[in-house]
């Protein structure tokens, strides 16, 4: 409603889709956003309303932020250095520009589908699999995410959870219990039985019809009742107790949570209850007895993990089979007989409670398997490269999650052990030393047929046995045995990647579909829907559907005019002609490129001194250095001893040939930690393949440039003052072990468009410990610098945490954050902490006349799906081309600055305006965009932290 | 009956190793390896601990458990699903699994034509009733080639601490050796078996006179099963419950056997492709002439990909070749391939799977691949 009629031609943002889609696009993020936006499509996309109106180009509103002086040193002593370079005007050919190759943009899409959620370990099935089969045994190993708090926690969430009463109003000083004061305004979300969004007064934005991937679980039972279990004399194997229980039956009927004490049943025994057992071991008498300790709600946060184990056997009962903690139809796979890839369909599924009740959260997801095995892989990259055969393996295998076929265990490769064959032996639990050969034979009637293989390792996860069982430290898994699921890293930038994605592409529609035939199929299997009445659980029919709210637009500001996005918030055509807020003139710079590439050069420097104009930038000449050819060491050093003599570059601008990691790490260590000056690498190899778009491309480059100098592009109002936006991310590395990287970036000025940034590298479970302070204390110090005054509001967008990590949040970040405040002299900023989760399993669709669709861009959900404990929201800033779009969720766990629901959901969807890598809205805010690129490029290429010189400047784009 | 493990657990003096009830599965196991049945029922299965071990057994297409208890069974029913991996590289064989509820004093016809009847601790669990019904309907009715029942030996409860009467409190009765094996050797005589005693579960030196732990009788029918008069007579009616069944992918299932087919035609055409695409550059680096010599037939040598082609001998005629940006195999050359040659086996039956999956010349005679495709997977 709100926006027909400022709807723009097509013709831009398939400019835009075009170069992300390719594996190097100019803006190297404009290529990492778009496809992880969707959950890949089915048909096109929906046709754009046609027409546009242009939004106010008042010049007056431009935003008080002058350019910063524009130094001009000298050319003389580089160009003196060395040789000009001739620019003529010819017709561009086909360019494409690139910073890096983005294949990992696209591939990280497929395995997120593939794979939701981290790896799945061995210890995670094994705790499913073993709650599984037996009947009334709770999953007492419960996940965290997948619980919404452990039995007897309940307390503790309440201390820091939504404020349910009004002592949590107070206003926490700093500690591990802050508390959410009830915005005064009508955003907050409030518990059950929420009027629609839309009908209280001061709530901006439209209302809109949305339909939620949950569905509503009704509870049949009155009550739950929970019983405590006693053995005297006291039984101490878990097991017996288990088989002691069940011989009572009779009295307990046949529907029994048990987990060795507690005992949950949805009928009320008579009380006391004693029974009597037989020890079978001794003949000892035992006397048991039941003795009821409360009545629960049917919805109670106990009852979720037995409900969640009683919901995986319903799935079992339809014949899904369970790889890892997801569902899959392998029966249903398409086949990609090219790749020898097959995709299944599946389902994630949990019960879960949230404001609205219990509901069942479903997504219908994929996942990508090799049909060969393991081995085979191997034999295939032993062909390719006969040489660094053991080190390509390593470079593809390790990190991977493999399946094996013997059992459906799901294990990560961390290693890969060429030492060891098949022939090797290890030893059982009983002692006997066995040959891998012999073993898979005796238990398995599988016979080895490579004798001569390496062998896989796979190392668990330190985690404590709840009976003190002393776990295997490594599993070694026979290559043949073990298939990979995922796509293969090395195809990853192929036409692959775009055949599996369009195998998996779901519009709203057949997502819909398919969690509709699920609850069919649920309801249509007598033994099925038997095995949820059992605890009196029934399903709604359909998913659950509700209202949602879309925010106001925002208006996007650049030096001389300010404009209202077109529908899909993309704004391309408006940054690539007219001046951004403020640019930084490129006096100084370098152009490095192997002799080959010449023309090339010519064409991209041509290119830029025409686009530049528009974009308010000035590019002089640059000082080219003309490789002979294009290895490592001749770009090193070309670029180490122009660099070491000169001091003036602003920036160094790379043509390499192809898109190679290797190449491309060395430059940016180089210019982000030898001798640090902002840096571009632009991959020739990709532009050649795009006619006629040079422009365009060279135009994002340009922007990017800008950016990386220390420029400004765009910014959106900022009504809060005196406020720092701070944006944290986590890099970790794929092989275990190595350090995980935390991206730190903080704003700098009130209008949020300076950054100031910072890199913490920390070992594998540490404690982020006192870099966070640091990190922080220094943001703050630079602030004071720029402003001369601290910021009154913090405000934390906190990316990568899991809703078991939360609590770390909580109590260890925060309190650290806040510590550093005595740093200054009365200083007491109030802060807001949100948690940023992309990965997660809810998504919206539009309802409009029985059609669905993504919902537009801003579309907000704060209550019904939200979490009974936290207070949080779903918002979907982007706008997606293909698929369903999976909103993020934000958790607010800390808001000591009063700011209402309502006013961080609006900062929030203006701060997913401000990522200047892609002209649009992006999924989350851009501070955690910046940190979530700057731990990557320092984890996965400099594996240093950055120069400090560097950190005024968005570097990393 | 599934109790076992525990018997053996707390003896404390008699522990055997591997564990009895291990040693009794792996008897089975190995009986299977000898005989090589097709159809095995496991009758008293339990948790279908065995049936989950035989499962892996090659030669069985049809499992069968049979167990008076349905909750038990089902506890641990799902491990006899097939795998996930298992679609991935269907089986061979055709193999169904079926979990049946009900009483081994019952006919039922869904037990009708099997090769091996397992009785493992089953009898001793039996009521007199039902323990007199019982030979009629396993070698009576059922009638399968084998028939192996094992039942705890008595002689030996005194080396076994803690025990009084019998083994487990479900026990109805426990033989000693001379009980069983009358009662064998009368049930073979009436039903036309042989019969044979032995036993798991090794006495302790000096005491070797109480014989094994557990003993098991292997009964052989005599003759083979005449002709489908003897069952034709059979009741018909139903009267087990069936409460699980899984039916595992095999290659004997068109659509299986047909992706596998396709599988392997395309990967094969690749690694030919790849072979002929690679002798073309090398070749064409060397002389390096004009470009029409891309377009010209091009044969390769051997050595190009005799790796993959092994000894197959191709002729000139019917060998792969470029033109323009496609490379053509022919499917001759495909069949001739052990594994093509093994899942098809006749060239026609190789045509019929892969018409309409795999791209084809004009005349269906090649595998048609783009050389472009090639270009950009390196």
């Amino acid at each position: 409603m709100r926006r027909r009629g400022w709807a723009e031609p097509r013709l831009r943002s398939e400019a835009l889709a075009a170069c992300s889609a390719r594996r190097a696009a100019a803006f190297d993020g404009a290529a990492m956003e778009p496809p992880r936006p969707f959950r890949l499509p089915g048909p096109g996309p929906a046709p754009a309303p046609p027409g546009r109106l242009r939004g106010f180009p008042t010049r007056a509103q431009r935003l008080p932020q002058p350019g910063p002086p524009e130094p001009r040193p000298s050319l003389a002593p580089l160009s003196t250095l060395l040789c000009g370079l001739g620019l003529g005007e010819r017709p561009c050919p086909s360019l494409e520009a690139g910073d890096w190759p983005l294949g990992r943009g696209t591939t990280s899409a497929v395995e997120a589908l593939a794979w939701p959620g981290p790896a799945v370990e061995d210890d995670d099935d094994k705790g499913a699999a073993a709650a599984l089969p037996t009947r009334g045994r709770i999953l007492l190993r419960g996940r965290g995410d997948v619980l919404p708090g452990p039995p007897g926690r309940d307390a503790a969430v309440l201390s820091h959870g939504k404020p349910h009463t009004a002592a949590a109003r107070a206003l926490c000083p700093p500690g591990p219990r802050p508390s959410l004061p009830p915005a005064p305004t009508p955003g907050t979300p409030p518990a059950v039985g929420r009027p629609a969004p839309g009908t209280k007064p001061a709530a901006k934005g439209t209302t809109l019809a949305v339909g939620l991937n949950s569905v509503k679980i009704h509870c049949q039972n009155e009550a739950v009742y929970q019983y405590h279990v006693t053995f005297s004399p006291e039984v101490e194997c878990r097991s017996v107790r288990f088989a002691m229980l069940k011989e009572h039956r009779a009295v307990t009927g046949d529907v029994t949570a048990f987990d060795g004490s507690i005992l949950y049943l949805p009928i009320l025994l008579p009380q006391p209850v004693s029974l009597k057992a037989q020890r079978r071991s001794d003949g000892e008498e035992i006397a048991i007895t039941i003795q009821l300790t409360k009545v629960l709600e049917p919805s109670s946060d106990l009852c979720i993990p037995f409900y969640n184990v009683v919901f995986r056997r319903v799935m079992r009962i339809l014949d899904m089979k369970l790889v890892g903690r997801n569902f899959f139809e392998p029966a249903q796979a398409s086949i990609l007989q090219h790749y020898r890839l097959q995709i299944w369909p599946g389902y994630s599924v949990s019960i879960r409670k949230k404001d609205g009740g219990l509901f069942l959260l479903v997504d219908a997801i994929h996942k990508v398997i090799r049909s060969d095995s393991v081995l085979n892989f191997m034999h295939t990259i032993y062909k390719q490269s006969l040489s660094s055969f053991q080190d390509e393996c390593t470079k593809q295998l390790v990190g991977n999650v493999v399946i094996t076929r013997y059992n459906n265990r799901t294990y990560r490769i961390d290693d890969i052990d060429w030492n060891k064959t098949p022939r090797d032996s290890f030893t059982l639990a009983s002692g006997e030393e066995i040959t891998f050969v012999d073993y898979y034979s005796k238990a398995y009637g599988i016979t080895i047929r490579e004798l001569d293989q390496p062998l896989l390792i796979h190392r668990p996860r330190e985690k404590q046995m709840p009976d003190g069982k002393r776990r295997l430290d490594m599993v070694l898994l026979v290559p043949e045995l073990t298939f990979m699921t995922g796509v293969p890293e090395m195809k990853k930038d192929s036409r692959m990647v775009k055949d599996v994605m369009r195998e998996m592409l779901q519009s709203p529609r057949q997502h819909y579909e398919r969690l509709t035939s699920l609850l069919r199929r649920i309801k249509d299997s007598p033994e099925a829907s038997e095995e949820l009445m059992r605890w009196g659980l029934s399903l709604d029919r359909d998913i659950h559907r509700t209202q949602g709210r879309v925010l106001p637009m925002e208006r996007i500001n650049l030096r001389h005019s300010s404009f209202i996005p077109a529908e899909d918030l993309s704004w391309n055509k408006e940054v690539t002609r007219e001046a951004s807020i403020s640019t930084i003139a490129m006096n100084y710079w370098l152009l490095v490129y192997p002799k080959r590439l010449q023309d090339l050069a010519k064409d991209l420097v041509a290119a830029m001194e025409s686009v530049c104009g528009p974009i308010g930038m000035h590019v002089s000449r640059p000082a080219v250095v003309e490789l002979k050819d294009d290895r490592i060491e001749t770009y090193a050093k070309s670029i180490r001893s122009v660099l070491g003599s000169e001091d003036k570059v602003q920036l160094l601008v790379c043509i390499i040939s192809t898109s190679r990691e290797d190449l491309y790490g060395a430059i940016k260590k180089l210019c982000c930690v030898q001798s640090p000056v902002p840096s571009q690498v632009i991959n020739a190899q990709s532009l050649t393949g795009q006619l006629g778009k040079m422009r365009s491309v060279v135009q994002k480059v340009l922007l990017q440039m800008n950016c990386k100098l220390g420029g400004e592009l765009w910014g959106v109002d900022i009504p809060l003052k005196q406020l720092m936006v701070i944006g944290m991310d986590v890099y970790h590395c794929r092989s275990k072990g190595m350090r995980s990287v935390i991206g730190f970036v903080a704003s700098m000025n009130h209008v949020l468009t300076k950054w100031y940034s910072r890199v913490v590298f920390q070992m594998p479970h540490q404690e982020i410990a006192d870099s966070l302070r640091l990190c922080l204390a220094d943001a703050l110090q630079h602030f004071h610098e720029m402003n001369h005054c601290l910021p009154k509001k913090i405000v934390v967008y906190r990316d990568g945490v899991s809703d078991s990590q939360l609590d770390t949040v909580l109590k260890y970040e925060i309190p650290q954050m806040q510590k550093c405040f005595n740093t200054f002299e009365n200083y007491q900023p109030s802060m807001v902490v949100m948690v940023v989760q992309k990965q997660i399993s809810t998504n919206f669709y539009t309802l409009t006349a029985e059609q669905f669709v993504s919902p537009p861009p801003g579309t907000v959900i704060d209550h019904t799906v939200t979490s009974s404990d936290w207070q949080d929201f779903f918002l979907l800033a982007h706008h997606s081309r293909q698929g369903c779009s999976i909103p993020t969720r934000y958790i607010c766990v800390l808001n000591t600055a009063n700011l209402s629901c309502e006013h961080l959901q609006r900062l929030t969807f203006k701060l997913c305006h401000l990522y200047w890598n892609w002209p649009g809205t992006v999924r989350v805010p851009a501070p955690c965009k910046y940190a979530h690129k700057l731990a990557f490029l320092s984890g996965q290429v400099l594996h240093h932290e950055p120069s400090a010189q560097l950190c005024d400047k968005l570097f990393f784009l | 009956m599934d109790k076992n493990f525990q018997e053996e657990q707390f003896t404390g003096i008699m522990k055997f190793t591997p564990p009895l009830y291990k040693q009794r599965y792996q008897f089975i196991k190995d009986l299977v390896g000898k005989y090589k049945p097709k159809k095995v029922a496991d009758l008293g299965c339990a948790d279908c601990t065995l049936l989950w071990m035989l499962k892996f057994c090659s030669c069985i297409e049809v499992l069968a458990g049979l167990d008076i208890c349905a909750s038990v069974m089902k506890e641990k029913m799902h491990r006899l699903s097939p795998l996930p991996v298992d679609y991935l590289q269907p089986a061979e064989r055709s193999l169904t699994v079926t979990l049946h509820h009900g009483s081994v004093a019952h006919k039922d016809p869904c037990m009708l034509g099997f090769d091996l009847v397992t009785c493992i601790e089953l009898i001793e669990h039996l009521e007199e009733s039902e323990l007199k019904k019982f030979p009629e309907v396993v070698f009576g009715f059922m009638a399968p080639s084998i028939v192996v029942i094992s039942t705890p030996n008595s002689e030996f409860n005194p080396l076994l601490p803690g025990v009084t009467l019998f083994r487990h409190p479900d026990h109805k009765f426990e033989w000693n050796r001379a009980q069983f094996q009358s009662w064998a050797l009368e049930t073979a005589r009436c039903y036309d078996y042989s019969v044979e005693f032995t036993g798991v579960g090794h006495p302790p030196t000096g005491m070797e006179n109480v014989g094994f732990c557990t003993q098991i009788g292997v009964f052989v029918r005599k003759y083979p099963q005449t002709s489908e008069s003897a069952q034709s007579e059979k009741p018909t009616e139903a009267v087990y419950k069936t409460v699980f069944k899984a039916v595992y992918p095999s290659l004997k299932d068109e659509k299986y056997l047909q992706n596998a087919v396709v599988s392997e035609v395309i990967f094969r055409a690749q690694i030919i492709k790849r072979s002929l695409l690679d002798c073309l550059m090398s070749e064409h680096e060397e002389y390096n002439d004009d470009p029409t010599e891309r377009k010209s037939k091009f044969q390769p040598s051997m050595n190009c990909f005799s790796e993959d082609l092994g000894k197959l001998v191709v002729e000139k005629s019917m060998g792969p070749f470029v033109d323009g940006n496609m490379v053509y195999i022919p499917l001759k050359t495909i069949f001739s391939f052990p594994k093509v040659n093994r899942l098809c086996g006749t060239f026609e039956k190789l045509c019929k799977l892969i018409a309409g999956k795999v791209t084809l010349s004009s005349d269906g005679s090649a595998v048609m691949l783009n050389t472009e495709h090639e270009n950009e997977e390196n």
